[in-house]
């Protein structure tokens, strides 16, 4: 059978028509058992993510980085709690395939007991790293449910360990993947489907093992579900997921309803493919209307030769996180919401890629798309007072991380990643705060960074330093949040391969908001020779200059590390908001002795006068100083038509240009 | 009345004007991008992005590159506040990020929502 686009192409994540049973079963919820029962399902989902921690293997998951969401029997997402939101978005499809083409074929069927296994991008899996189990939930011989468990698993069987191979052109290169499959029968994992999936990969143990934890979590689910079945009756139950779907969709379309109408925008730009350097252009508009958000993505780079595609049921999935987390914060996570959003890809662009193409690092664009959804819904949403608490700039997008494989320090054959990166990003900043240093996951929350211990037992490596970098977070009347600096000495291993993720090699993906700078670009660097006295030191520009410094782009193809060699790699940071002018001198004292900010930052950037002997500020000096800072603004300054006359006429670098499509704005003759 | 629609900028719904909120000057029309009443500046991108240590190798450092990416910022006519800044590729147009819908915002004035706005805004 050939893909089933119609799946994605049709529904996207529509709900399907409710059945009358369930509008009837809705309507008798009562408030408080509303809530009060909505909650003991969300606590459900997350007890499901402390079991999974417990029992997987890969460091993502035991970082906490997964989901867990409940669905209607007919594959509606009705609830999940905090987590990585576009697995249990996504998760609706493999449910709603089952049900299309299995449940009525003979040769596979869906009985009790049953689950499937997916990690097809097409099916829900967002990118093949990313895997999902489905369970359905029979009460008295009918489905009345399904439950899903998902977590990256970081080795797929791709031409380079890791899972999102950088050399990826197309989805032969990526390694396994699975569409919807029976995968437990029984309540039972089937040792040839489990045999199956550990002869596709570098690392069998992790997928094994890991694949067990996910069934073991859907099935924590389905034991709390029918708990509640037999507490309240089915009926209160089916009722209870309708309504969660109705309150949400209501509430959201309220949210969106108290902005103004009108047209806001964004525009991004990645500068790398995946395979090589380029720029990709990214821009949104989110047109609001009534109760209705379009996020259209008009004038997107075309497809390109690499690993950074995404199909477009990708991006919702992605938006899904964001809006869960920002937002639609408050209203329950559920597909009800997602009613009141329209989406358009241009069919072609590198937001709506060809089955064929490669999609691996799709979630390193995707973040980037949405990042661009939130600037420019920050625009509208700002005007909008009532729900200005919840107000921030979203985590940094441009995310880097390290895969890497070899042997261990015991000899054993691994292959991982470390997620001290990506965990750590920094938040944004808000409009009457910073961000959040080393905040969270891009994707979730609530992430935490690896134990350091625990990493170092199992990794050839020994992190020897993890401290904020300095002048990260992008500067403004409110600093992003920083991220964090982790440099690697390996030991205990003869060759370490490893492929960095990411991007911003050469350009943040966009700025801050309202006057407020983008966080800053930091590449990989590979250091030899260094001082150890020197790896210590709070000043990392200190580290770099003590040894042989070789800088490389985040994203590229993988390269060996041998004994003694050192990487430092800087998670992304927040990006600022406001004019730097308006920070408060003092925050700019304390982010200084921080060593969030270096001096040069603290004078060039922020204009403070300080006496550099008791760190004091020198209030009236710095005012005058600020004062000359905008009055030289108004001299340099040139009137926009004059100034837009010789702009227009530069243009960047053919080799930045090279999978742009038409410049300055790519058009469907480029797809 | 005005409806505070940035950190720096109001829109004023009786003339339909832009305005700076640290001095009051009148930028341009609300119907135009108020981008087009600012004064606009084209920064090297290395004198905001302090580089941690002064290496640069094939075209990457710890800063962006200045042949890829510009930062255009945008200040008041009136007072230089930055009102907004923009990272571009060099030539790369300018965004016409809100484009707001006067009527529709005029509509909301007088709605509980827009009371609370002009509560915020005092």
């Amino acid at each position: 059978m050939p893909l089933d686009l119609d799946l994605i192409k049709e529904r996207h994540f529509r709900l399907e028509p409710p059945t009358e049973r369930e509008l009837a079963a809705a309507k008798e919820i009562d408030p408080t058992d509303f809530s009060i029962y909505m909650t003991k399902l969300k606590l459900a989902c997350d007890e499901a993510r402390e079991v999974m921690a417990r029992l997987a293997i890969s460091e993502v998951a035991i970082s906490g980085d997964s989901a867990y969401g409940i669905y209607t029997a007919n594959g509606d997402l009705a609830i999940a709690e905090v987590g990585t939101f576009l697995h249990v978005v996504t998760g609706q499809l493999p449910i709603k395939f089952v049900r299309k083409h299995y449940e009525n074929d003979p040769t596979v069927g869906v009985e009790d007991g049953s689950m499937f296994f997916c990690n097809e991008a097409i099916y829900g899996g967002i990118h093949n790293p990313d895997q999902l189990i489905v369970c359905p939930i029979y009460h008295e011989g009918e489905i009345v449910a399904w439950v899903s468990a998902a977590t990256h698993e970081p080795e797929t069987g791709a031409i380079e360990p890791g899972g999102m191979p950088g050399s990826a052109t197309d989805r032969y290169a990526e390694g396994l993947k699975v569409p919807p499959i029976k995968i437990a029968e029984n309540f039972q994992l089937r040792r040839d489907i489990i045999e199956l999936l550990e002869n596709n990969v570098r690392y069998p143990l992790m997928i094994s093992t890991d694949t067990s934890a996910k069934a073991t979590c859907c099935l924590r689910l389905r034991d709390q579900v029918l708990s509640m079945i037999e507490e309240k009756g089915v009926e209160f139950f089916i009722g209870l997921m309708r309504r969660i779907i109705q309150v949400s969709e209501k509430a959201a379309r309220r949210k969106i309803s108290r902005l103004p109408d009108g047209v806001f925008r964004q525009t991004a730009f990645m500068d790398t493919n995946g395979t090589d350097e380029g720029l990709l252009r990214i821009p949104c508009a989110v047109q609001k209307k009534g109760d209705t958000l379009l996020v259209d993505y008009t004038g997107a780079s075309p497809q390109s030769p690499g690993p950074f595609n995404a199909f477009e049921h990708v991006v919702l999935a992605h938006l899904s996180s964001n809006l869960f987390q920002f937002f639609f914060a408050d209203l329950p996570a559920s597909a009800g919401a997602l009613e009141a959003i329209d989406l358009h890809c241009p069919v072609g662009s590198c937001l709506n890629a060809n089955p064929e193409a490669a999609v691996s690092s799709g979630v390193l664009l995707s973040p980037t798309a949405v990042n661009a959804f939130a600037l420019a819904l920050a625009r509208a949403w700002f005007s909008d007072t009532s729900s200005r608490d919840d107000f921030s700039l979203p985590l940094g997008d441009s995310n880097r991380g390290m895969f890497f494989g070899g042997l261990n320090q015991w000899g054993l054959p691994i292959v991982s990643l470390t997620m001290w990166g990506p965990n750590c990003t920094g938040l944004g900043a808000r409009n009457d705060e910073d961000g959040v240093d080393a905040a969270a996951f891009w994707w979730m929350g609530i992430a935490e960074a690896p134990d350091a211990e625990w990493e170092e037992t199992q990794y050839p490596y020994l992190g020897v330093v993890r401290n904020y970098a300095m002048d990260q977070g992008g500067p403004g009347k409110y600093r992003g949040g920083s991220g964090v600096t982790n440099f690697l000495l390996i030991h205990g291993t003869n060759k370490l391969v490893v492929q960095n993720y990411g991007a911003s090699s050469r350009m943040p993906t966009h700025g801050g908001l309202f006057g407020g700078y983008a966080a800053c670009n930091r590449p990989i660097a590979v250091l030899r020779n260094t001082s150890t006295d020197a790896l210590f030191s709070p000043d990392l520009g200190e580290a770099l200059r003590s040894g042989d410094v070789t800088l490389r782009r985040v994203q590229g193809p993988a390269y060996a590390l041998y004994q003694g060699d050192g990487m430092m790699l800087c998670s992304t940071a927040g990006d600022g908001y406001g004019d730097v002018l308006e920070r408060d001198p003092q925050a700019v004292m304390h982010d200084l002795m921080m060593k969030k900010i270096s001096e040069r930052a603290a004078s060039e950037v922020y204009k403070v006068v300080r006496d550099p002997e008791s760190l004091t500020v020198d209030e009236a000096a710095t005012a005058a100083l600020r004062d000359r800072e905008r009055q030289a603004r108004l001299e340099r300054g040139r009137p926009y038509a004059e100034f837009v006359k010789d702009w227009e006429t530069q243009r960047p670098p053919a080799e930045a240009l090279r999978f742009y499509g038409s410049w300055p704005a790519p058009s469907p003759a480029d797809y | 009345m005005k409806v505070q629609m940035t950190e720096y900028l109001d829109i004023d719904l009786t003339d339909e004007s832009w305005v700076c909120r640290g001095c009051g000057r009148k930028l341009i029309s609300a119907r135009e991008n108020y981008k087009h009443g600012c004064l606009v500046y084209d920064r090297d991108p290395r004198e905001i992005h302090i580089p941690l240590i002064d290496v640069w190798q094939e075209g990457m450092g710890y800063a962006p590159d200045p042949e890829w990416c510009r930062i255009i910022e945008f200040y008041c006519p009136g007072c230089g506040v930055q009102v907004e800044v923009e990272y571009l590729p060099p030539g790369h147009p300018i965004t016409h990020d809100i484009e707001v819908d006067l009527d529709s915002l005029r509509e909301l004035s007088g709605s509980e929502l827009v009371n609370e706005r002009a509560e915020g805004n005092q």
